[in-house]
């Protein structure tokens, strides 16, 4: 049943909807424009007949609106209609047209305005799950179709958060197969937190390097059938690098993002996921790497982005490594100097932000808190500001001590030491290590 | 001036072929093949919005009719739902339904329609008919019955009208919840763009868990299901519309 403009429906909390227009389809319903409380907000109509248990769906989706979101970045459910001829549907928040689907990226429709734009959307995910996880609840069925990106921030929001329920339950829905599980695609197992963070690690590859990760020459017979898919992605699913079998390799001219990107994208990167799509952790036999061992992963990544002097594009630099180029331009790169905390080795160079997960355990890997700058008469001279409300004692390679507060700048300089408030941290020159 | 690393290419992704073999032979002339245009038309904007946003599956579309012999719309292969235009088509002649699926069976290759670099999915084969077969159509089926894209594919057929020969569609699709009638242009639209539409999305959606016996039902299976629930609900709310074909 499509519902016209100006059709007002009400709301298990005595609220109401006014449709306003019609968003789009979906495979479960349809997605409207509404008023709701003065606000223009979405809602989610569903096709009638679409759900295998109703009163377990309904009653789920009752506390989830009654839980509130885990986390900002849920486009979460805030009300629900009541039932019209057992039809209904849920009201949630309306994305932002800055914010474009994951599928127009992957289909190259969209592209990230920067490496770290990039890098800190697959930050943002990694949060989000982890949030979500924390508070008890899982997904369940983790696609391409969830998630909404900003260019240029990096900024995530999660959608069709319709589904996500308490540990332990399951609403019926087992997923899109290229996103599960090997043992949900089996059969063998419902959804849950272990089979989320398989759907994570698809996700978090895609968005790298835009190819699946079990989609190499073995996963292109002539015609894709349900038995084949559930061979390739969960009977003996095979790595398109995996270290010990070449018989799915990336075909060239067909996978040719994941072909350029892997070869030149940091070595931790390409570690963790040899690790995380090696056969026995698919398969369950091994552990699957937990959100928050993704969010070291990836915050490593982020500390190593620069901009390549070359080209003037975001690039890779790994100080532990000695012949380091641009995966744009090829052009050889080397910075002077790194600023070693117990969390991170920064590299540095003017204008570069220094965030609180470089300095803190339990930093964000958004917030700045301190930037590199140069001096207005000479610009060979270096300083770190502190951008943070507490003081950091510096202490000089004679001994000396100083306090720099709020604003203020240490000169960047071989051996000279910053005590933050969880770590130390020091300047290295990078020709001496 | 060398590019970002970010300027790359579209994920690599499969195709999901959506076969139309329509009966234009004179019976369907008038409303019965005025409301096939109709609907074709109409859900083609759809399709190319699924298309465009999918990335698991890009959608094509091939359209065959069959009258006195068989004729393609798209002569060429798979027209992409991006680009593809429906033009009217006329109904005149006779029902040869044996020389359709004898077609069918010679384009289902990867020499002929189905060639695709990344492969493709299982197609979708949906035919419409108002009347008995004119030519010998048993063995071109059971021809048909061994290619195996045939095999894997969701099948569905339409009944215009009451005069067709339902135990030969049932033949055709293997199952008779495949089965459908329109009585009028109403039902027949509303019938079409659901098979369409919903046909072409089985490849990429979501699956159910477990079914009440304890068994992963298919994508097809539940489909089917959907297809079954959707069509009694159709005729429950259906118009008596005035241009009643029985
Ligand atoms: N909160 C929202 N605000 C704005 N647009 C939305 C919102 N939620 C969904 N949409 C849009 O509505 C359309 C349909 O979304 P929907 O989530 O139903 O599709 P889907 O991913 O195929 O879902 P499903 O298969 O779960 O039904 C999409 O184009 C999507 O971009
Ligand atoms: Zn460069």
């Amino acid at each position: 049943m499509e519902l016209a403009a100006g059709r007002v429906l009400t709301t298990i909390n005595n609220k109401t909807a006014t449709v306003i227009s019609k968003i789009g389809e979906g495979g479960q319903g349809t997605v409207y424009n509404c008023e709701y409380c003065g606000k223009v907000m979405a809602l989610k109509w569903y096709h009638k007949n679409i759900h295998k248990n109703p009163t377990a769906f309904l009653d789920n989706l009752k506390q989830n609106v009654a839980a509130g979101a885990p986390d900002k970045r849920f486009l979460w459910p805030v009300d629900i209609t009541n039932d019209y001829n057992g039809v209904f549907g849920y009201i949630m928040p309306i994305i932002p047209p800055a914010y474009k689907s994951f599928s127009s990226f992957l289909l190259a429709k969209t592209r990230f305005s920067s490496l770290t734009a990039m890098i800190d959307s697959a930050l943002e995910i990694i949060t989000g799950f982890r949030e979500l996880h924390k508070k008890g609840y899982s997904y369940q069925d983790i696609n391409d179709g969830n998630f909404f990106i900003n260019p240029d921030s990096g900024e995530v929001l999660i959608c069709d958060n319709d589904n996500i329920a308490p540990y332990g339950e399951n609403l019926g829905i087992a997923g899109k197969c290229r996103y599960m599980a090997p043992e949900v695609v089996m059969g063998q197992k419902l959804p849950d937190v272990q089979t989320d963070k398989y759907s994570l690690s698809v996700i978090l590859f895609l968005l790298t390097y835009m190819n699946h990760p079990l989609e190499g020459k073995a996963a292109m017979p002539p015609c894709m059938t349900e038995e084949l898919e559930q061979k390739i992605f969960a009977e003996n699913p095979i790595f398109i690098f995996d270290k010990s079998d070449d018989t799915n390799r990336p075909v060239r001219g067909v996978h040719v993002n994941v072909l350029q990107r892997f070869p030149i994208f940091p070595e931790t990167l390409r570690e963790a996921y040899s690790y995380a799509f090696s056969y026995a952790v698919m398969k369950n036999e091994k552990p699957r790497l937990l959100e928050k061992e993704w969010q070291l992963i990836y915050r490593t990544v982020k500390t190593m982005i620069i901009p390549c002097g070359g080209c003037g594009f975001e690039t890779f630099y790994n100080p532990a490594e000695s012949a380091n180029r641009c995966i744009n331009c090829g052009t050889p790169l080397s910075l002077p100097i790194t600023l070693k905390t117990r969390y991170a080795n920064i590299p540095l160079y003017p204008g570069k932000y220094i965030y609180e997960h470089e300095i803190s355990e339990t930093g964000d890997d958004r917030k700045r808190v301190g930037m590199v700058t140069k001096g207005s008469k000479n610009p060979n001279i270096w300083g770190l500001r502190n951008l943070t409300d507490e003081g950091w004692l510096v202490i000089d390679t004679d001994g000396n001590e100083t306090v720099r507060n709020n604003n203020e700048v240490t000169r960047i300089r071989t051996g000279v030491t910053i005590t933050f408030p969880e770590t130390d941290g020091e300047f290295i020159d990078k020709s001496e290590d | 001036m060398p590019e970002s690393i970010l300027t790359s290419a579209p994920v690599p992704r499969k195709t999901m072929v959506l076969f139309f073999l329509i009966d234009t032979s004179g019976s369907m002339f008038g409303t019965k093949i005025g409301s096939v245009n109709n609907a074709i038309e109409e859900i083609i904007p759809d399709l190319k919005k699924m298309s465009e946003a999918n990335p698991d599956a890009e959608i094509k579309i091939a359209a065959m009719e069959f009258s006195n012999g068989i004729k393609w719309v798209t002569p060429d292969g798979p027209v992409s739902a991006d680009v593809f235009r429906w033009e009217p088509i006329e109904a005149m002649g006779v029902t040869d339904l044996g020389a359709a699926f004898t077609e069918l069976r010679e384009k289902l290759s990867k020499s002929a329609f189905m060639q695709e670099a990344a492969g493709s999915y299982a197609p979708v084969i949906f035919l419409m008919t108002d009347g008995e077969p004119t030519d010998e159509w048993q063995k071109p089926l059971e021809e048909l019955s061994e290619n195996k894209w045939f095999v894997h594919a969701i099948k569905v057929a339409l009944a215009v009208g009451d005069d067709a020969n339902e135990e030969v569609l049932k033949k055709f699709t293997g199952n008779e919840n495949s089965v459908v009638k329109a009585t009028n242009s109403e039902l027949l639209k509303k019938m079409i763009k659901f098979v369409s539409v919903r046909s072409s999305q089985v490849a990429s959606r979501s699956a159910a868990a477990v079914a009440d016996n304890g068994l992963k039902p298919t994508k097809q299976e539940e489909f089917l299901d959907e297809l079954k629930t959707a069509v009694e609900e159709m005729r429950g709310e259906a118009v008596v519309s005035d241009d009643e074909w029985d």
